[in-house]
Order: C-alpha cells, then structure tokens, then sequence
C-alpha cells in the first residue's frame, strides 16, 4: 500500500524520536533515584560561647510603649546583633505567629519585638532573613491576625509556613543524641530511624544563622512552650511527636538543632489554655535574649505565675539537662536584669 | 489505492483552512498526499453504470461541459476545467468563516483551560469573571436541576438564556463552535484519526444509524428526573470535561510539572536547594498535587469517547450527546440555513462525505429520494460549504419564508426556501416509552427514598460521608449535583472528594468531605461559590460559623492517647478554630503514678502507693463544633483517627445570600455582597456561642477578666 510507506521512518528520524524520548525519561527519572542520606543544617553557626562579662541571658524591662527597644537592649546586653550574624548570612528567624490571635492575646510574639529583631538582623548585613512557622491554623489569616505581616513590611524579611513536604529535607535527628546521659544511665532515644522520619524546612538547613524567637506561653501537654517547644513549629513530622512521647522528642530536636540565637519574649505570658489561648494573659514586659535553651526555659519559669510552673515540673527541661544539652539550675548563670 | 487512475487530481495539502477543500494555499513542497483519491474510490463503483453525461452548472451559471469518459466524479471534466475548480473550489467567503471558527473553538477551548485553572481557592486572580462560564453556558443542567430539586440557580440564567437564544438563531452553534468537549474531541480527530486526510468515514450508511440515541437518553433521563435520579449528568458535556480535567488531567499536570521544579530545583540529588542558595524561590511555580478517588471510571469515559471517533467524526456529538439532543430540538426553528440550488448539484457528494456530522442524505445521482439536510444534526462547521466545488450550498441567515409570507413581506412561494429537512425519526410511541422507562429507572436506582429515617428526605443516608458546607437536603441534592468536579477542583485542601457508593448508584461522584485527606477550611467558601447548578448553595463564612453544622466530631476513648494510656497530647484542642474541643482532667487508676514503679508497687507499710493518676483529656461541646475535621486531620493517631467526624447534629438549612440573574456573566463585588446582612443575623447566636467558650483550663483560674476580651471573630472583618 502507499500509505505504508509513510509510517515507515527514515533511522534518522527514529533516532531523532528515541534519543529526545530518552533524554526527557531520563531527566524525569532522576527524581527516582533522591538520595538516600540525610541533610544536615550544618551551616548554622553555632551559638558563641560567652565571653567573661557578657551575661548568660540579658533580662531587660520594659513597657508597652517600649518593646522594640528593650529587644535591642536585651541582645546588646548579650554582645551584640554583630556577635551572631555576621555579613552575607542566610538567616532564618522562627517566631511564634501560627496563630490567629491578636497580639493582646498572647499567644503569639508581639509584632514590635519582631519587627525590631529584623530591622537589627537586616542592618548586621544578613543577605536573606526568612520567618518560619509552621501554622496550624490558616497561616494567610494567622500571619495577618498576628501582625507579623505587618511588623516585616518594608524590611528585606520574607513570611514562610512551610505547609507541603516538598519544602522540606529528610534529616537524621539521632545522630545527635547521645546513648548515654551525662550520669552514665542509658538512654534510648525516640528519634530512632524506623521510629520518626523527620524532615526540617530547606531554609533551614541552607541558612547561616538560626534565631528562635518564642513567646512565653502555658502549654497544655508540654505544661511550657518557650525556646524549647518552638522548635516544633519548624519540623514536618509533629503527629509522630505526640505519639511517641511529646518530652523526650523535644529534647531530642534540641540536640540536633542548635540556635545561634535565642530571644524571648516574656512582655505578655498566657497563663492558661495554651498555645492558643484564649486564656488568661499577665504581661510581665520583659524580653530576654541568650544562647542555652535550657537556661532559658527555666528561667522563664517564673513568669507562668497563675499555674506556678517551676522547672522541675518539666519533663523536657529534665531530659534536655541530663542529656547535656543545658543547664536546667539558672543560680550557677551570669544573669543580668535591666 | 494503486487502481486510482494518474489523471484523477490529487489535490494537495492545503493547510488553510483545515478543511482539505484542495484550495492549494499554501503547499508545502513534498506534501503531496492523495486525498480525494479516498472519494473517488468510493465512488467509482457506484458510478461506473449510470452513462448519464450531466449537464452542470458552475457557481456563475455557465454550463460546463461534459467528458465522455466517466471514471470519477471528475473526469467528465476536462483538465483545464478541473484545475479551474481546484482553485476556486467554491466559497472564499466560507473559507474565512472556517477560519473563524477554527479560531473561536480554539479560543474558547483556551479560555475554558484558563478558567479551569483559575479555578482555585484563591480569588485574587478571578477579577469577578465567573469561573465555571461554560457550566453555566449548559442550560440543560439548570433546566434538569429545577426539574428535578425545585431549585432554581438564579445566576445560572444568563449563560443559558444566550446559548439558547443563539440556538433560536443559528441551530448547534455551541456544539460546533464553542463546547470545549467538542473542540477536544475535533484536536483528538485531527491528532488521531484525521492526521492529514479530508475525512475518515469509508462507509455512508452508518451516519443515521445512531442518531436517535441521543434524543432517547435525553427522554430517558428526563423520565428519571421525576424520582430525582439524575442520569443525563454522565453524558452532560461541559460537566464531562470538566470531571475529567479535575480528576484526568490536572493531577498529572501538576506531578509532571512539580517534578522537574524538583529536578531544577536539585533536590533529589544532594538534599539541599540549588536554586534557593542562587536566590531563587521556586516554591510559588507549584501546583497543587491534589489526588482523587475513582478518577479510573472518568478517564475511561472520556478514553472510550474519543475512541469512539475513529469509527465516527463526532460519534459523541452526533450520537450520545444529551445536551446536543436538546440543542438538535430547538435548532428545528432556527435562522441560519442552508439553501442548496440543486440543480447546480454535480452529485460529487463531497459534501455528504465531508460532514462532520453526517447531515446531508440522498445526494447520490440515482437516490430515489430527494436530497436532504438535516438541521438538527448541524453543527455550522461551514465544511459543507467551503469543499462544494460548484458552490450550490450556501449558509444564510434569512427571515424564514414562512414568517416573510405571513406578514405579506414577499409574495407567495418567492421566498428562497431552505434546504428538504430529514425528520427526526422519533415517533410518539418511541418518546413516550422512553419517558416511561426513565421513570422505571428513577423508582428503581433512587437511593433518598422518601421513607428514610421517618419522614423527610432529608438526612443523610450514610453517617460517616459529610457533605459540603451549604449543600441543599440529601434528595434535592442527589438530584441537583451534576457531577462536574468544580468544588473538588477548588477545594483548597483536596478534602473534597468524589463519592463511590456510600449514597447508593445515585449518589456516585458527587462530593464528600473526607477530613483524613484534608479539614474545611475556616473561612473558605470556595465551594459554594463555584458550584454551577446551586447544590452546593453559595454560603458566607458566617452561616458555616454559625449555622451550617456539617457533622459533629466525637473522640474514641478507645484509640485516643489521651484517653488510653494518658499521654500529654491536645492536638484537638490547639487546631480547633471554635474552641469546641475541650480537655478536662480525670483520674484513671489503671495509670501508674510513677512510670518507673510497678502500678501495683507497695510502700513500706503494705499500702498501694503507685495506683492512679490525673490524665488530661479531649471532649467535644456540641454547641461549638461545627463539623469542619480540622481535629480529625491533625489528629497523631492514623490511619484511624481518635477524633472522627460524623454526620450526626447536620444542619442544611439557611437564607443563601441572593443572587441575580447576571451574576453568570460577571459576579462583579460577590465577597462583599453576599455578606450582606449576614451580621445581623447571627449577632444573637455570636453572642450566645461566645457564652459557652470555656476560657479557663482545666488546672484552674478565673480568667473572667479574659473572657470578657475573648472575640470569637479576631479578623475584625464584618
């Protein structure tokens, strides 16, 4: 027949088909073949050790007029935005603002500590500052409620809520937890492979500097969420927390993630029904900067005054003490209060 | 082929217009393919006995003469003759209105793309375009959905009255130039099938054998109207491409697409983010990886209608089309004609093979009957026109003569008359056995019956598949949702999904929320205001607030880790948007005091010291929970959460915003309009929600004074 002649192609022309055939397939297979190791945020520069005369945590007092200020205050107390970011960085800053609350409510860092934060950040020359958290509830209404989208406006800072896991990467959390406490008691860890699968936010482990910003704030199943607890608001795999036990996974993530900074924000506490809230608020108007999670969290202890939390209380601050994470006793610390 | 003889005109790839008329604009060097070599060998038999020398007119009048020799319809002609008619093979005026339609029907195809895209959750891109125009545009579905749920979609209107008002004019318009199934089928022939010939139908006497089908499912399913079985939904066109964009063709865009960002991205090679660290955020060219249940049943549909174009052009269109069933009944009274001067006619039946549709009849030389067209089967692709080599068929738009008669416009019998119509072989006995038998379908396959649950068809059926914020009451919804997959596709976290049998055979693909793939999301109401046929009522976020309880969340003491085994987990709690989930302490004494102790762990003087403990733990106020699962995706305990949502307490009863009748055309101001009013309506019930809001936790507190600040509604807007 005649037409067969056109369905026969010339070698060339087959060539032509298979080879761009072949070559699509096999940019598009390359996403078969993902690597099987882990990422690491080994960018992030570990928090300075300081120096004699820098205090441990700064503990600065203000009022409500004069929250931006008391956050420079309380980091230049501690050496200086300079100390922790340094020129060029990659900087990601995890506040709490998942929330759809107003900032009266205190579920979420009040907007004028964020935004001062930034502006400091943003002038130590960092090249990128993203905020993370990972919101439950809608994050266009929560990061708007919260005035977080407000308190970024006109600074080079991007608002992030990593929602799908293709913003993440696969990381190993138990190559950084010790077997053993520093007792000497065994210690088996939640994080083991087959266990919890745990991803952290790819502008996290690009990033040179890492700043925790928590809010002070009563917890219903962490009893506490200051510094320690707010590193769940940047990792994808949360439900696996919960059902392995909330307290040891927490101070496991503390082992392997590391902030270069941590700034705090005590100016309101919510006291009850946390993290959400509504509940009741106490505003002690202070803002504490520092570098040990640990110390921190249990100094922050005294501000949840309506529950009385003292640290022994919390199972996470235990288990990150006696895994050398920090120190949970805060009498040995160069604290200093302004 | 190898019998076609040399001098028979093998015309040349034309490429104009697309209708291979043999024109010769534009050959491309080398393209030379037999084409009507296809016509002439279906011709030459039926030909080779007449011995008649035809006397014909050219399209100015001139007579042509005849050759001796009779092998094809050509060869009476001489060479010069047909050279002549290969250049001038009728219509200019038809070729650039073939042009046109090419044009529109790929114009309107992109638009329906385009629409279909923008048809997500987020409105910024929507400038008050409707987004589901052509769902709108498909007037047997408002028709079908008041019919059968006695519920009237008032915007839907005006697509509709256009389309049908176009009908009025100019017969299947829509279907030959508009309805993006069409057009999808027309891409598919000419990719598949047609590839560079004129036409593919080797046979002409199975163009009419299928034709009434469509008229009896459209009787048919308006028979199963009455009992609210809605049947005409799986042919209805623009509902078909739509599902099966939504569920065929969208998902593997998208996985295609977030694929190669992932590839660009190099995020499969070493883990980490090259484009990131060059400054680039990829994270925005994402689509939606959104996945669908039962998409298998749509892409077979969809597989097995262009499959069907092989053996028919159109065999969709001509044969199975309800909605062209419809269209076809009206055209009956259109406009736009044809007026064919057969006496000009050289039998040449280019135009009877050519059809897209099958339309002319009788064209052969020694047909006993006369030549006929069909308007009713007429699409006005205008490929009739354009390949008639003497130019005897023209499409015109003229006053019927009918009417010009009547009003003493032209005198008696001057008029130019259309076209001998073939009439639509559908006898009184066949319709209303049709009609009946869809009655019989109805009564057998409903699956609301009137009985349920006592008295009103109004529940439910099944307790676990939530329907929809704003979906009217069961019945009138199995009857009113036509299946298009709209709300699914505009779902913002693919919660909605198509249904398989937990509303029976009736219920199938209509949409369900299912909170373990994605929760309603708090302020969206995206669904309401996308759904083409008002099953889905337009709703405002405060009558889902405040009124629309789609089911009530309840905790399984029995897999909750709060309740069984006591561990510290308020998951519920932290996403619940209404503060429905509340923890409050109990004392289990089945929970050691202290885990490191046996529970039955004595002290020094023989007394149990280790036995009980306070546990925290989920329960759900009726009043507040709304039914959304937002507690029931977030829950940690899988595959079988701890908090599920069932349909229990469901309330589809509210005052939808009012519409108008043009909001089809353009839903200029919609956010604010329809929130209208909505304030005052439920101040009372804010009001008295906000009285039951447990502000203080269970370890205690007075927390009035927070109370009293607490507003449920922190956005400020309305």
């Amino acid at each position: 027949m005649a037409d067969d002649s056109k369905r026969v192609k010339s070698r060339r022309q087959f060539l032509e088909v298979a080879g761009g055939a072949a070559a699509l397939g096999g940019l598009y297979g390359l996403t078969f073949f993902q690597s099987e190791g882990f990422a690491s945020p080994k960018n992030i520069r570990p928090a300075p050790t300081p120096q004699p005369g820098t205090p441990d945590i700064a503990v600065v007092e203000g009022n409500p007029s004069t929250y931006g200020d008391i956050t420079e205050q309380a980091v230049n107390a501690i050496g200086g935005i300079s100390r922790f970011v340094k020129k060029g960085d990659k900087v990601v800053i995890t506040p709490n603002i998942g929330w759809m609350r107003t900032p009266d409510q205190a579920a979420t860092t009040h907007p004028a500590v964020i935004r001062k934060l930034v502006q400091m950040v943003q002038s130590a020359g960092a090249s990128r500052i993203t905020l993370i958290d990972y919101a439950l509830d809608d994050w266009k209404l929560a990061f708007q409620i919260c005035g977080a989208r407000d308190a970024v406006k006109g600074t080079m800072a991007s608002l992030l809520s990593p929602d799908h896991p293709t913003m993440y990467r696969k990381v190993s959390i138990q190559s950084k937890v010790p077997n053993k406490t520093v007792d000497g008691a065994e210690y088996d860890p939640r994080h083991h492979y087959d266990r919890i699968e745990q991803m952290l936010p790819r502008d996290i482990i690009e990033a040179d500097c890492f700043i925790v910003n928590p809010v002070v704030k009563d917890h219903e199943a962490a009893v506490i969420t200051i510094a320690m607890k707010k590193l769940m608001g940047c990792i994808w795999n949360r439900k696996d927390y919960h059902r392995y036990g909330l307290h040891p996974c927490i101070a496991e993530l503390n082992m392997y993630l590391r902030p270069t900074l941590i700034v705090t924000d005590a100016t309101r506490a919510l006291q009850t029904r946390g993290p959400k809230g509504p509940g009741i608020v106490t505003t002690p108007n202070k803002v504490l900067a520092g570098t040990d999670p640990v110390a921190m969290d249990s100094y922050c202890c005294q501000f949840l005054t309506v529950n009385g939390v003292t640290p022994d209380q919390v199972p996470h601050l235990v288990i990150a003490d006696s895994l050398g994470r920090g120190k949970i006793d805060t009498s040995g610390l160069n604290i200093k209060e302004m | 082929m190898a019998d076609i003889p040399q001098e028979f005109p093998t015309s040349r790839s034309c490429g104009g217009c697309g209708t291979g008329c043999g024109c010769g604009s534009r050959i491309k060097a080398g393209e030379q393919r037999v084409r009507l070599a296809d016509i002439a060998a279906v011709r030459k038999n039926s030909r080779k006995d007449s011995g008649l020398s035809p006397v014909v007119m050219n399209a100015s009048g001139t007579t042509i003469a005849t050759s001796e020799v009779g092998d094809g319809p050509y060869a009476r002609f001489t060479s010069e003759q047909k050279r002549k008619m290969r250049e001038q093979p009728g219509n200019r005026a038809a070729h650039n209105i073939v042009k046109i339609r090419r044009t529109v029907q790929v114009a309107t195809f992109i638009l329906f793309c385009v629409l279909f895209f923008m048809t997500t959750a987020t409105r910024e891109n929507s400038y008050g375009i409707n987004k589901n125009l052509f769902m709108l545009m498909d007037f047997l579905n408002t028709l079908k959905n008041g019919i059968a749920s006695h519920h009237f979609a008032i915007y839907a209107i005006g697509p509709g009255l256009f389309i049908l008002l176009l009908t009025l004019w100019g017969g299947r318009i829509f279907c030959g130039w508009i309805c993006p199934l069409g057009t999808a089928i027309d891409i598919s022939d000419r990719l598949l099938y047609r590839k560079g010939r004129l036409f593919y139908t080797k046979k002409r006497s199975d163009t009419r054998r299928f034709r009434n089908w469509k008229y009896i499912y459209l009787l048919l399913g308006l028979g199963a109207l009455t009992y609210g079985v809605d049947i005409l939904t799986f042919g209805d066109p623009i509902s078909l491409i739509t599902r099966t964009f939504t569920f065929c063709i969208f998902p593997p865009i998208s996985y295609v697409w977030n694929g190669f960002l992932n590839v660009a991205d190099s995020h499969y090679i070493h883990g980490g983010s090259l484009l990131y660290n060059l400054g680039y955020n990829i994270d925005n060219l994402r689509l939606p990886t959104d996945h669908y249940y039962n998409g298998l049943g749509v892409l077979l549909i969809f597989v097995g209608l262009i499959g069907l174009s092989g053996y028919q052009e159109r065999f969709w269109c001509r044969n199975l089309c309800p909605y062209g069933g419809l269209l076809a009944l009206i055209s009956r009274v259109s406009w736009l004609r044809h007026y064919i001067k057969m006496d000009g006619c050289i039998h040449c039946k280019k135009c009877e093979f050519q059809s897209r549709m099958g339309c002319y009849d009788n064209l052969d030389k020694n047909a006993k009957q006369e030549a006929m067209h069909s308007i009713s089967e007429c699409i006005q692709c205008f490929r009739c026109e354009t390949v008639c080599p003497t130019d005897v068929i023209q499409i015109q738009a003229r006053v019927p003569a009918g009417i010009k008669e009547a009003l003493h416009l032209a005198p008696s019998g001057s008029a130019p008359r259309p076209e001998p119509q073939t009439e639509i072989d559908l006898g009184k006995r066949r319709v209303v056995t049709a009609l009946g038998a869809g009655v019989l379908w109805g009564t057998v396959t409903q699956s609301a019956p009137s009985a349920y649950q006592g008295s009103i068809r109004r529940y439910n059926k099944n307790n676990t598949a939530m329907r929809p914020p704003g979906a009217l009451p069961e019945s009138e919804f199995l009857a009113a949702c036509t299946r298009c997959a709209e709300c699914m596709k505009v779902c913002p976290t693919n919660a909605l999904q198509p249904a398989t049998f937990e509303f029976g055979l009736q219920g199938i693909w209509t949409p369900i929320l299912v909170p373990s793939i994605g929760p309603c999301a708090e302020k969206c109401t995206s669904c309401g205001d996308v759904c083409p046929t008002g099953a889905i009522r337009p709703f405002t976020w405060q009558d889902k607030r405040y009124k629309l309880k789609m089911g009530l969340a309840s905790v399984d003491h029995s897999i909750c880790v709060a309740w069984n085994g006591g561990r510290d987990c308020i998951v519920c709690a932290e996403v619940c948007p209404y503060s429905a989930v509340v923890f409050r302490d109990t004392f289990d004494d089945t929970l050691p005091k202290d885990p490191t102790l046996p529970i039955d762990h004595v002290d020094a003087t023989g007394k149990e010291d280790n036995r009980g403990r306070k546990k925290r733990v989920p329960t759900v106020d009726e009043r507040l929970c709304t039914g959304c699962g937002l507690c029931e995706y977030h829950c940690p305990v899988m595959p079988t959460h701890a908090i599920v949502v069932y349909t229990y307490q469901e309330d589809r009863n509210f005052k939808q915003p009012s519409e108008k009748w043009d909001d089809g055309f353009w839903r200029g101001n919609w956010d604010a309009r329809k929130d209208v009013g909505k304030n005052a309506e439920y101040a009372a019930t804010k009001e008295e929600l906000a009285k039951h809001i447990a502000l203080d936790g269970p370890s205690g507190g007075s927390g009035s004074a927070a109370g009293a600040a607490y507003n449920p509604d922190p956005t400020g807007a309305q």
